[in-house]
């Protein structure tokens, strides 16, 4: 994955038509580069059949059991 | 009266029950405290005062005839503005819908209603649920009940207020990266982030439809689980809600924990927290020690990972629903909430895809690596003591994503991982502000939650203290 860039803000803003000026674009790419930077180390994580929802899956397969004890 | 209002949920809804203190003389207390407080404490956006009493007459009416409509019968309540309630205006903290009428009223408003509840008003609230100071430029900030110059927590702040200063005997929040949890510890309060899945949020207004949940605050760890049977269950309306049976939450208060497992975060949740949380801290774990369990040191996975995902799965739902507004009535918004939504455009749509994929994975290792060794994690809520209004800065500048990010961090990993975690009072710092702590449990497991916090609510005796108000 490349740097988030002040230039992604401003584009991703055209596209979306909110008023960024430029000055704000580059602060928005200070705040979220370093979430979106953690987040790319746990791509490792996924693979090719992993979809988008499975979470309802391991959800199943964690949850509380009957015997009261969360084991 | 007001001494009746003070009572627990429990004990207040025993006392209608048996018939020594009327639904409307406890609403009529409760609507005249509330507007006593209000300029004070501001935690009331609205106050229906006619509805209310019409409701607790007919409570009265119905009881004098033998009739129960369930266990909250003519229990005086308030709710985060953000239940829609058909035909009446649901502010959601914004003066976007400051005059906007909702279509339907909310599935957890419908189940307090049939069991009894008279609903006295809504509550203030961070603007759109956007925030977890509690802070809101456009209704006013909500103050502590405990020292008003300090941050309530938001973004329930009205429904942590209105329970803490017992205006009334529980409120509703939404906790999509804290926003229950955070205000109950820092207001004194038992708060449940439910699992995703046990709650309906049909009718509630979306933050993130991914991570959003719906749970009670109450004074006691009791009422919650009391409010939680009624709110708990499926609805086809909402398709994450589980069809799994709900047990009797009641029903764990009180049960023995001797014996239980529970685990002392290494790694993430033990990370930058001030001294006076740790001392906090090691007194909950003593006394859950002296209760009989076992504490015991447990390894975190990278949890990180795991809440920079949580960001970028709310940035890309905040993104979708705000995008219009955004796009035309971005004035309207506050400073603090236009300068959080304008941190949306940093994610892309693959960040946004990934970070769902890796939601089960991430559950998996989560379970396999903690509850493999432990029946519950034991973790603070916040790593500093409550901060002043004066102290936070959220203006929308360059700093308030930082603070903000703190504020949030030992929250927001349980929402991505959709788990349970009830936040219960675990002491006091030096500035006379409650210091709360979460319990973590596996997906459904609110039961245990419950017993282990209400064992440590009876051992702690801090229910003996409340706040001194100042009128």
């Amino acid at each position: 994955m490349s740097k988030l860039t002040p230039e992604d803000i401003l584009s991703t803003a055209r596209r979306v038509g909110w008023d960024i000026s430029a000055e704000r674009a580059q602060q928005i790419a200070a705040t979220a580069s370093p979430a979106v930077e953690k987040f790319a180390e746990a791509r490792k994580h996924l693979n090719f059949d992993h979809d988008t929802l499975t979470l309802q899956a391991a959800r199943e397969m964690t949850k509380v059991q009957p015997d009261g004890k969360g084991r | 009266m007001d001494d009746m209002l003070k009572l627990s949920l429990t004990d207040a809804a025993k006392a209608i029950r048996d018939k020594k203190v009327s639904s409307v003389e406890l609403t009529t207390a409760a609507i005249a405290k509330a507007r006593r407080l209000n300029p004070r404490y501001n935690a009331f956006v609205r106050i229906d005062e006619a509805k209310a009493l019409a409701n607790a007459r007919a409570c009265d009416d119905e009881l004098a005839k033998g009739r129960l409509r369930g266990p909250l019968h003519g229990l005086p309540l308030a709710h985060k503005d953000m239940y829609y309630r058909k035909g009446e205006v649901s502010t959601c903290g914004s003066k976007i819908r400051a005059d906007w009428v909702a279509p339907v009223t909310a599935a957890a408003l419908e189940r307090l209603d049939a069991a009894g509840q008279v609903q006295i008003g809504t509550l203030n609230m961070t603007e759109f649920a956007y925030g977890p100071t509690g802070q809101n430029a456009f209704l006013g900030d909500a103050r502590n009940p405990w020292n008003p110059d300090y941050i309530t927590g938001g973004s329930s702040a009205g429904s942590a207020v209105s329970v803490a200063s017992a205006t009334v005997f529980g409120a509703l929040g939404s906790d999509t990266a804290g926003s229950v949890r955070l205000p109950a510890a820092i207001c004194g309060l038992a708060g449940m982030k439910t699992t995703l899945g046990r709650v309906s949020r049909y009718g509630a207004m979306p933050l993130s439809g991914t991570l959003d949940t719906v749970g009670p605050l109450t004074r006691t760890v009791a009422d919650n689980a009391l409010l939680l049977n009624i709110l708990a269950g499926q609805d086809l309306r909402d398709p994450h809600t589980t069809a799994d049976a709900v047990p009797d939450y009641s029903a764990a208060i009180g049960q023995p924990v001797k014996g239980l497992r529970i685990g002392r975060p290494i790694g993430y949740f033990d990370e930058k927290l001030e001294p006076e949380v740790i001392a906090v801290m090691d007194a909950v774990y003593a006394a859950y020690r002296k209760l009989g369990c076992e504490v015991i040191d447990v390894n975190m996975p990278d949890l990180d990972a795991v809440n920079a995902a949580g960001m970028l799965v709310t940035w890309g739902d905040v993104i979708a629903i705000h995008g219009e507004w955004m796009k035309n009535r971005a004035a309207d918004y506050t400073p603090q909430t236009r300068g959080r939504i304008e941190v949306t455009l940093g994610v892309s749509a693959q960040d946004y895809g990934d970070a769902l994929r890796f939601r089960g994975p991430a559950l998996l290792e989560f379970a396999q690596t903690v509850f493999s060794k432990c029946d519950v994690v034991v973790a603070p809520v916040l790593s500093y003591p409550v901060p002043k209004l004066s102290e936070v800065d959220v203006s929308g500048g360059p700093n308030t994503m930082r603070i903000l990010n703190e504020i949030t961090r030992l929250m927001r990993p349980v929402n991505f991982l959709g788990l349970p975690a009830l936040s219960v009072p675990g002491g006091f710092t030096s500035n006379g502000l409650p210091c709360g702590f979460q319990i973590i449990g596996r997906p459904f497991a609110e039961a245990l939650l419950y017993r282990v916090g209400a064992a440590y609510e009876k051992e702690s005796a801090l229910l003996a203290r409340s706040p001194v108000l100042q009128d």
